[in-house]
């Protein structure tokens, strides 16, 4: 999970390190008058966008950052930049840029650079910094950058300056308390710049852990949904897990392993899923329906797979999430559902007693061919 | 170190009086588990015939206990498992889901440094199968056999048990290990176990395209191989790409992830699965082979 970059300048500051005078703003006269409260340009002109996806290879111009000489020149370009649609996205995302980030910009001839990233490895975290003297990463189990580390890193770069050496020891030091305190999956800077003779954090993400969100409601508050990323933020309302793929059938599964592997059926077989929705271990009869009716509103969904296994997740609550999803299913969108282990019985009983749209098939191998038959019908 | 508990192993719930807690402490007792102790802070004295404790210390105390099994939401998996460690219960399965990965890392410090083992987060635990069952692992599924599942997916291994079981193929152990990018044991003790099990002849392994574990495994296998292992990993059709590991910040596509994994379960002489509606049919092929 990510915030506008404007958000994170502001963690950034609270937690000490150093960034760039700024300030957002949501129209063009906002945008003037922070400029002008800054001693003097040049200054960047930022959009502020969430991105679940960039829509085509090309770079989209709209969205970067760009050089303004001065106040006025703010206000011609955040005229130009504001309300502006972004191409490339389908109808239903709003992708119309509503706010800047105006900063203070730094000259382009950095003395030096440096990214620093922290995240992680499946036993430690993994610190990797990167300059002009090559790229080194360390491993920390410990939850302080001690001295002898930071010293360490000091020497792996190359870094004879004393005075940077320490300005750099503070940042580094800074930014991974951070990463601690948030319980980050990542904190990039990048780069860290050498203007005049103090350092300054240009660019910067703060990856945030979905899962440590409990811990951070003023974070919480502040989360938007990144633009493609509608259904997404629609399923993980509803307790579930939606995943875009390009095909045509939709797959609904519980377990993302085994969801993985029914998609690797369903392309083996010449078919072509078009997303999968991850409906957990234990769902709701509601978290089903949510998942059916969302998949049947994506207009490129010309099928549906349920498949089901049923450990902790109960094929009863299944059927019955699928049948209040029934009056949704339009004629010529087959559903194929497959379901098996605790209630199976049940639950195939539920679906087969009456005229219902669902084609029940007992084997993940007859049902992934099924639905790439109906499909390819269809078209 | 790892062990299979079994009709005799004393066995603690933490969490026993949530939904799932309970659920499972009738299902553990049908089964035969021991089940000898919960500890719960919203309730004291006893449920069903489960004496409860306020703190695993003192569950500890009056029961020597040998398996944890953690029912907790993931605002309290951290010092519930924290908790179990510093009681130096030998082996901690933590069935949570969603727990933030900072906390996974904090326990698997946490454990490492006692010398204690722990399973998951996001683990359903271990079926002994016929003996005892530890965790979440819906029994009703599994027959005796001489098959032992160990794998990261736990929808995925129950699939492969019905597999198995329509191809006339028990299960001897079952043992998820949490599909969480972060989780405690690796496969190398869980199979270490089942060569010394005498009631398992051959091992299935469910890998995950994440991570190296499975890279791990493969080089452990070349080496020390008395029993036939079976593998497959789901998702080498999604068109996705994963940070690699070992390489810093760069991506690789699912695909090559798996093919790399592949090649060098190969080399060890590992069976490989490519498909997952294959799995009971070619451990069938392979046993039929054996016996001619």
């Amino acid at each position: 999970m990510e915030l506008h970059e404007y958000y994170v300048k502001e963690i950034f500051k609270t937690a000490g390190l150093p960034v760039l005078l700024g300030g957002v703003a949501y129209t063009p006269e906002e945008a003037k008058n922070i400029a002008c409260q800054m001693t003097s340009g040049p200054f960047w002109v930022k959009p502020q966008v969430l991105l679940g996806y960039t829509p085509d290879k090309k770079r989209n111009l709209l969205l970067e950052k760009r050089l303004a000489e001065n106040s006025e020149e703010v206000l011609a370009l955040t005229e130009q930049i504001l309300g502006m649609h972004v191409k490339g996205f389908p109808a239903d995302v709003p992708a119309t840029i509503q706010r800047v980030y105006i900063e203070q910009a730094v000259q382009k001839k950095a003395l030096c650079r440096f990214v620093f990233r922290v995240d992680f490895d499946r036993q430690t975290y993994t610190l990797t910094i990167v300059s002009d003297k090559g790229e080194n990463t360390f491993f920390l189990t410990e939850l302080k950058l001690t001295s002898a580390i930071k010293k360490e890193i000091l020497k792996c770069m190359k870094i004879n300056d004393r005075h940077i050496g320490r300005l750099l020891e503070s940042v580094l030091e800074k930014a991974y308390r951070l990463f601690i305190h948030y319980g980050a999956v990542a904190v990039e800077l990048n780069p860290i710049v050498q203007n005049d003779k103090t350092l300054v954090v240009v660019d910067g993400r703060l990856v945030f852990d979905p899962d440590s969100l409990f811990r951070f409601p003023e974070i919480v508050k502040r989360q938007e949904i990144k633009w493609g990323h509608e259904r997404e933020a629609l399923a993980k309302k509803n307790a579930f897990r939606y995943t875009k793929m390009c095909g045509n059938i939709a797959c609904l599964v519980n377990g993302i392993g085994f969801g993985w592997a029914t998609i690797d059926l369903i392309h083996q077989k010449g078919g072509q899923v078009a997303c999968l929705l991850d409906v957990g271990t234990e769902p709701t009869a509601n978290a089903i329906t949510k998942a059916m009716k969302l998949a049947l509103a994506e207009p490129n969904v010309d099928g549906i797979l349920v498949n089901i296994f049923g450990g902790l997740t109960s094929c009863k609550t299944v059927a019955e999430g699928a049948l209040a999803a029934s009056p949704e299913i339009a004629t010529g969108i087959p559903v194929v559902v497959r379901m098996a282990g605790l209630d199976s019985t049940e639950g195939v009983r539920l679906l087969t007693r009456s005229i219902s749209p669902f084609i029940v098939m007992n084997k993940i191998s007859d049902a992934t061919s099924e639905i790439v038959k109906q499909v390819k019908g269809v078209l | 170190m790892f062990f299979f508990p079994n009709q005799k192993t004393p066995i603690l719930f933490q969490g026993i009086t949530s939904a799932m807690g309970r659920y499972q402490t009738e299902l553990a007792l049908s089964y035969g588990t021991n089940l000898v102790a919960g500890v719960s802070q919203e309730i004291t004295g006893k449920l069903g015939s489960i004496p409860l404790y306020s703190s695993v210390a003192k569950a500890m105390r009056a029961k020597k206990v040998q398996v944890s099994v953690v029912f907790s939401t993931p605002q309290k998996a951290l010092s519930d498992v924290l908790e179990a460690i510093k009681a130096k219960i030998p082996l901690i399965i933590c069935t949570t889901e969603h727990v933030p990965m900072h906390d996974s890392l904090k326990m698997k410090l946490a454990a490492d440094q006692a010398g204690v083992t722990l399973l998951g987060p996001s683990s359903a635990g271990i079926l002994n199968v016929g003996h005892a069952v530890a965790g979440t692992i819906p029994t009703h599924l599994f027959s005796a056999g001489s098959i032992a599942i160990v794998g990261r997916s736990s929808s995925l291994m129950f699939e492969a048990v019905q597999q198995l079981s329509e191809a006339g193929l028990g299960v001897s152990q079952c043992v998820s290990l949490g599909a969480d990018h972060l989780i405690g044991a690796s496969f190398i003790p869980v199979i270490e176990c089942l060569y010394a099990d005498t009631a398992t002849k051959a091992i299935l392994v469910i890998g995950q395209v994440h991570g190296t574990l499975e890279q791990e495994l493969a080089s452990f296998y070349q080496k020390n191989h008395p029993k036939k292992m079976f593998v497959y990993i789901p998702g080498k059709t999604l068109a996705r790409s994963d940070k690699h590991p070992l390489l810093g910040m760069k991506s690789v596509l699912f695909s090559d992830v798996i093919q790399e994994k592949k090649t060098l379960f190969k080399k060890a002489n590992a069976c490989w699965i490519d498909s997952p509606d294959e799995i009971g049919k070619q451990i069938l092929k392979e046993y039929k082979r054996k016996k001619k």
